[in-house]
Parts: C-alpha cells; structure tokens; sequence
C-alpha cells in the first residue's frame, strides 16, 4: 500500500511494480495526465495545490475501504506545476480477479476527485481557470 | 483563530485569515466571518466546506478550545 502527494515525477513503472504480489491475478491502473484540449479550450499548463496532510488522510480513507475487502492500493497525486503530458494520478489496484480491480480503481478515481483536497490552476490559451469552480 | 486557506482564496486573500471566533461557533459562522470581510468571494465560499482539525465538518458547534486548526475548503478538484 502506497498514499502519497509528491513534487516529484510519478514512476509510473516503479509503482506497478510494487503491486504485483502472488496473491492477485490482475492489476488495473488509472493514469491521469495533463490534457491539451478540452473542447475548444487549450490548456498550456496546470498547477496543482494541496492541503497536504488532509489529503493524504482523505486518500488513506479511500485506500482503507478498498483495503478492507482483500485488495492492494497505490494512490499518489503530483502537485507543483506540471506541463502537458505530465502525469498528474496514479491510482493502481491489485486484487484476485480483473473485475473487482476495474471496479475499485474507477472507485477511487472517481472518488479523490470528489472528496481529496487537491486543487488545479489551469492555465489555458484564453485565461486562467480554477478546476471546481464555475467561469 | 488562524483559518487556512486554499486554491484560490489562498492566492487572492493569502494563506491564512485571522477569524474571531465566539468559544463556541459553528463551521457556517467562519465563513460567514470570511465573507464579510470579503464580500468577493460569497460565491466560492458558499460552494465551500469547513474542515476542523482536517477533517470534514458538519455544520454543528465546536468548542473553540478543543479545536487545533481550521482551513476552508473550496471545490476541489485533483485528478
């Protein structure tokens, strides 16, 4: 099990890896990185900013449920200012089967994006937008 | 009190806010207090949570004495 917020590059290699343990049969990982166009909008850069130690408690929550029912975790987000194509999520989950790996991956995608204070300074072509918020 | 403060509050009020807190207050009444001071942010704020001792709060009274730190949390929005 792995919870982190880092400056750093994501090793994405590094934490498959660490999820590969005899006792499950399928990894399934989400990686979210920088997007240059969302419809008509181009992004440039993105800065992510966080409240670091609720995060990683809000993170470890979300990795505790999944935990509970027999499954490995690995959910690091990078913060700082990343460029396109930089990675900004690695969620990766091992379990026994593909199907509960799929489905608890998807889980805690989704739900970080819901309930982990993290935070994006988008910085796109036309102006300067912050994730969450309305224009 | 001392209320963190993030995103974009963080960047246009700055990293903290001094607050006067009655010795027993809601999470509603920090930003409530916020906002009149800074009467800009009501639509942010009024898409915000309250976290004490980092943790989510429930809009239910806290004794001031028993409470470490406060932070304001707008939308977030990682991944």
């Amino acid at each position: 099990m792995k919870i982190q917020i880092t400056h750093e590059p994501i090793n994405t290699e590094e934490l498959t890896k660490s999820l590969i343990h005899n006792e499950y049969g399928g990894v399934d990982i989400f990686i979210g990185n920088i997007r240059q166009f969302t419809g008509d909008i181009e992004t440039e850069k993105i800065e992510y900013t966080t409240y670091k130690q609720m995060a990683e408690k809000e993170m470890q929550k979300l990795a505790d449920k999944v935990i509970a029912k027999g499954m490995d975790v690995v959910m690091v987000h990078r913060v700082g200012e990343l460029q396109l194509g930089d990675i900004a999520v690695f969620i990766g989950v091992a379990a026994p089967h593909r199907a509960e790996a799929f489905e608890n991956c998807q889980f805690l995608i989704d739900e970080l994006k819901h309930t982990v204070p993290i935070w994006k300074k988008e910085y796109d072509r036309d102006k300067i937008r912050w994730g969450g918020l309305e224009d | 009190m001392k209320i963190k403060l993030f995103s974009i509050l963080a960047e246009e009020i700055g990293s903290t806010i001094n607050v006067d807190l009655k010795s027993e207050f809601y999470p509603s009444d920090v930003k409530k207090a916020i906002e009149d001071a800074h009467p800009k942010y009501k639509e942010v704020l009024d898409q915000s949570l309250v976290a004490i001792d980092e943790e989510y709060a429930d809009d239910k009274q806290f004794k001031l004495a028993d409470v470490t730190e406060i932070a304001i949390i707008p939308p977030v929005s990682g991944g």
